[in-house]
């Protein structure tokens, strides 16, 4: 990720030491998010904010104060790689999806899915009115990068290992990624028998989301009998109670 | 200027991580942090998760990861090394040669009295870190690794040098006598450390200096 030059005057940086308002100002021209600037600076979130509410202090780190002085003198230096939009991935997918064997009715919509993403989504990917970069799912960005990359190095064979790899997360969770009727990977979806498996007239047997480990250990069922015959015996033990201390029971029973 | 990386791709474990026939799950990501050597802050950024997302992940280790771009993400980056999109940064080792045959040309000197060479010894002070640092970076065993961020400015500071030579070499010396004087501090051949040393000079209070050999009684007063 290169950024272009900083304004050298709106920085000022030649006769002066770095203060915390300046990570702001970097944070800002490379236009990253709070988490993406911990990784570049290679600090810790609560010493970034730490460094944010005290704009004009230096910064106790010197190894901190001289990384963001060399990103911001030589932008050419930057490390960050380039998350690409989903529209530059999109040819790139339509490719390979031409010379597989996969065949899907909504292309589009699948290019979406095949992500991990609701199926509309790829409308508003493609329009060209795309949202802001920082406003992408930051998981998406990265997985475009990969996906991009795999189609780069292996071609078809890496496509259709992607695609089949896709299959198999949905199968798990109880969905059908070659289903045209399947509109989101939402676990709530998954939770009974999937809508979209059932409007297909799929027979597969549905495999339900695996439970969450319990941290206690539940009371096993009581029969209902057991429950009455431990209720009529606290209510004996109630009655003696009170004959023994000659009070009446109250309203209460 | 070189691009990043990526990786070394250290043999993995497959039978660790062999996704083969079962979900990535929660204990995958941690696996894979390991694998990678990464920090917290470094594996939330590879994954593009936020700190609560990682814990939760890391609190249902058996559970597949409930949002399958993490999940079909972690099996690229598993099964497929050319995947990989973090940078590497290089070792202390493989940038001290560079750091000191460009120190070699340059005029720039440890101080303005005795003019010592930038030399091995400095190279401590100028990524931010002590004096003794590169020696320990530099041990056949290491003891200490750099800190994230040096190895950040170890990255930054080997393109610097193949970019601009001497002239990037003088003006990240220049930086950090700056950086220095604002903190009170002269890089020169007696600067040992960033914080040692207090603005004004004056010895950090409650600390007596050591010495060497026993204390000499004092001398009477003459009368």
């Amino acid at each position: 990720m290169v950024p272009p030059p900083p304004d050298s005057q709106a920085f000022d940086l030649e006769h002066r030491p770095l203060r915390g308002h300046d990570l702001t100002r970097l944070r800002q021209w490379t236009g990253l998010t709070i988490a993406d600037c911990c990784y570049l600076l290679g600090v810790t979130p609560p010493r970034f904010h730490d460094y944010q509410h005290r704009p004009d202090d230096l910064l106790d780190d010197p190894a901190v104060a001289l990384l963001a002085w060399a990103l911001l003198r030589y932008p050419e230096a930057h490390y960050l790689p380039a998350f690409p939009e989903p529209a530059a991935v999109y040819p790139a997918y339509a490719h390979a999806l031409q010379h597989s064997g996969v065949a899907w009715s909504d292309p589009d919509g699948a290019f979406a899915l095949l992500l991990g993403q609701p199926r509309r989504a790829a409308e508003r990917w493609l329009s060209g009115l795309g949202s802001p970069r920082q406003t992408v799912h930051p998981p998406l960005r990265r997985l475009l990068l990969a996906f991009e990359r795999l189609l780069a190095t292996r071609g078809v064979a890496g496509f259709q290992a992607f695609v089949d790899r896709a299959r198999f997360e949905a199968r798990v969770r109880g969905l059908d990624l070659d289903s045209p009727v399947l509109q989101t990977w939402a676990r709530h979806g998954a939770r009974g028998r999937p809508a979209a498996a059932a409007r297909s007239g799929s027979t597969e047997v549905f495999r339900r989301w695996p439970a969450a480990p319990r941290r206690y250990t539940p009371h096993p069922p009581v029969a209902v009998a057991a429950r009455q015959a431990v209720a009529r015996r606290h209510a004996a033990r109630r009655r003696a109670a009170w004959r023994t201390r000659g009070q009446p029971p109250g309203p209460g029973g | 200027m070189p691009l990043p990386t990526a990786p070394e791709s250290r043999l993995l474990d497959l039978e660790l991580l062999d996704l083969s026939d079962r979900p990535v799950c929660g204990r995958d990501v941690l696996v894979l942090q390991q694998w990678f050597g990464l920090t917290q802050t470094e594996m939330c950024y590879l994954l593009g998760l936020s700190v609560p997302k990682w814990n939760h992940y890391l609190n249902h280790p058996d559970a597949p990861l409930n949002d399958p771009t993490v999940a079909l993400l972690v099996w690229l980056l598993a099964t497929c090394p050319e995947t990989r999109f973090l940078p590497r940064f290089p070792e202390p080792a493989e940038v001290l040669p560079l750091y000191l045959e460009t120190a070699r040309q340059s005029t720039k000197r440890l101080g303005a009295i005795r003019k010592t060479k930038l030399g091995k010894t400095a190279f401590g002070l100028l990524v931010g870190r002590e004096v003794t640092s590169a020696n320990r970076w530099l041990a056949e065993h290491q003891t200490r690794l750099p800190s994230p961020q040096v190895y950040r400015l170890l990255f930054v500071l080997r393109n610097v040098l193949w970019a601009h030579g001497v002239s990037g070499f003088d003006a990240w010396v220049e930086r950090v006598e700056l950086e220095a004087a604002a903190r009170g501090l002269t890089l020169s051949s007696r600067m040992t450390s960033w914080s040692r040393m207090r603005p004004g000079g004056d010895p950090p209070p409650g600390r007596e200096r050591r010495r060497s050999g026993p204390a000499k009684p004092a001398e009477p007063a003459p009368a």
